[in-house]
């Protein structure tokens, strides 16, 4: 059972480019798609995450997109892949960590969509 | 012996079994000293031996220096027998010694002539540590400075000071309250990531899964199916 008043979110949504490919290493056990929410969702994060990559300069290797999407729509940056992750409390919380995602090329664009209770997100370089 | 119109390798040999047992000296040392000398075998030895005390003594007086923190000039004037045992010993002969080898050099260091008052080396893990942090270093960014973590509570701190946007309430109300309670009650079943660690399996704090989105049309659904099993 999962608290909601207490629980957060954090949907990270990115591209992936590689069919075989594997999260941290795991195999995944199950197929699981986007429900309706989260397409919906999606599709207007889709917007913005691409609104603010015009404003910005490009990386050499950067992905530039597939013109060859037939659901496109022209967009550079299209998510095809979330990464789900729930904290209950303050007491669950992961330290300093990176994933080892190797399909997602170099630059790229995630975004993280957080719901639910206010949580610190630390970055560090 | 400079008359005699000997070959090279004889000269070699010549100059090797004049030296002692202790120094084996390399090819190219030995055809340098043969050339300085021009071809005198007996003087090339002397060059070769001479040079091996030289590097011998260098070497154990700048070590020594470092360790005690005095000038090189001073050193000089004890010589090589100076070394940092019989120092250690020396200095603190009423302390308990510290390795029977300590104890037998205390008498050598007490026969010779002390010109210098000389800093006692206690601890040699206060000589051999990190040297301390020093504002200049800071300063140059020759060090990294330990800041405290920076705390972007807007978004345009967080463009100001990352490689990110902020954008707070991208979703209307209704879609975030419905998109939460969905994923909330979708939860349940993630799985919490478990690896091992220091032979210990150990478990993530947090539940977490994958979604791949709908297929998108034109693309093979059983491809589509595979790519998320790999995952």
């Amino acid at each position: 059972m999962v608290n909601s008043l207490i629980a957060t979110l954090f949907l990270l949504l990115l591209h992936s480019h590689s069919l075989a490919t594997r999260y941290n290493g795991n195999q995944a056990e199950e197929t699981k798609q986007f429900p309706s929410a989260m397409e919906e969702a999606c599709k207007i994060v889709e917007k913005t995450v691409n609104a603010e990559m015009c404003k910005r300069k490009r990386f050499p290797l950067e992905w530039g997109g597939d013109p060859g999407d037939p659901n496109g729509q022209g967009l550079t940056w299209r998510a095809n892949f979330a990464a789900a992750n729930c904290y209950e409390g303050a007491k669950e919380s992961v330290g300093f960590h990176s994933d080892r995602l190797t399909t997602i090329g170099p630059y790229p664009t995630i975004a993280s969509l957080s719901l639910g209770t206010q949580y610190s997100y630390l970055f560090f370089d | 012996m400079n008359d005699s119109p000997e070959d090279t390798d004889t000269l070699l040999a010549l100059i090797r079994s004049l030296l002692p047992d202790n120094i084996t000296p390399s090819q190219e040392s030995l055809l340098d000293a043969l050339v300085q000398t021009d071809g005198d075998v007996e003087k090339a030895a002397e060059i070769i031996s001479k040079q091996r005390l030289n590097s011998k003594r260098k070497r154990k007086v700048s070590l020594d220096s470092w360790l005690t923190h005095t000038t090189a000039s001073s050193n000089d004037a004890n010589g090589p027998s100076s070394s940092l045992q019989s120092r250690l010993g020396s200095e603190s002969p009423n302390k308990k010694p510290r390795s029977a080898s300590c104890t037998s050099t205390t008498k050598v260091a007490s026969d010779l002539p002390l010109s210098r008052p000389v800093k006692p080396v206690d601890n040699l893990l206060e000589i051999l540590r990190q040297p301390p942090l020093r504002v200049s270093d800071v300063a140059t960014g020759t060090s990294v400075p330990r800041l405290p973590p920076l705390t972007l509570s807007n978004p345009s701190l967080v463009a100001q000071h990352t490689p990110c946007t902020h954008h707070l309430g991208i979703l209307p109300a209704e879609l975030a309250c419905r998109l939460f309670y969905t994923m909330l009650r979708e939860a349940r079943d993630w799985p919490r990531n478990k690896w091992w660690l220091f032979d210990r399996l150990v478990e993530s704090p947090h539940r977490s899964s994958l979604y791949t989105r709908h297929p998108a049309e034109g693309k093979d659904e059983a491809a589509w199916q595979g790519i998320t099993r790999a995952w």
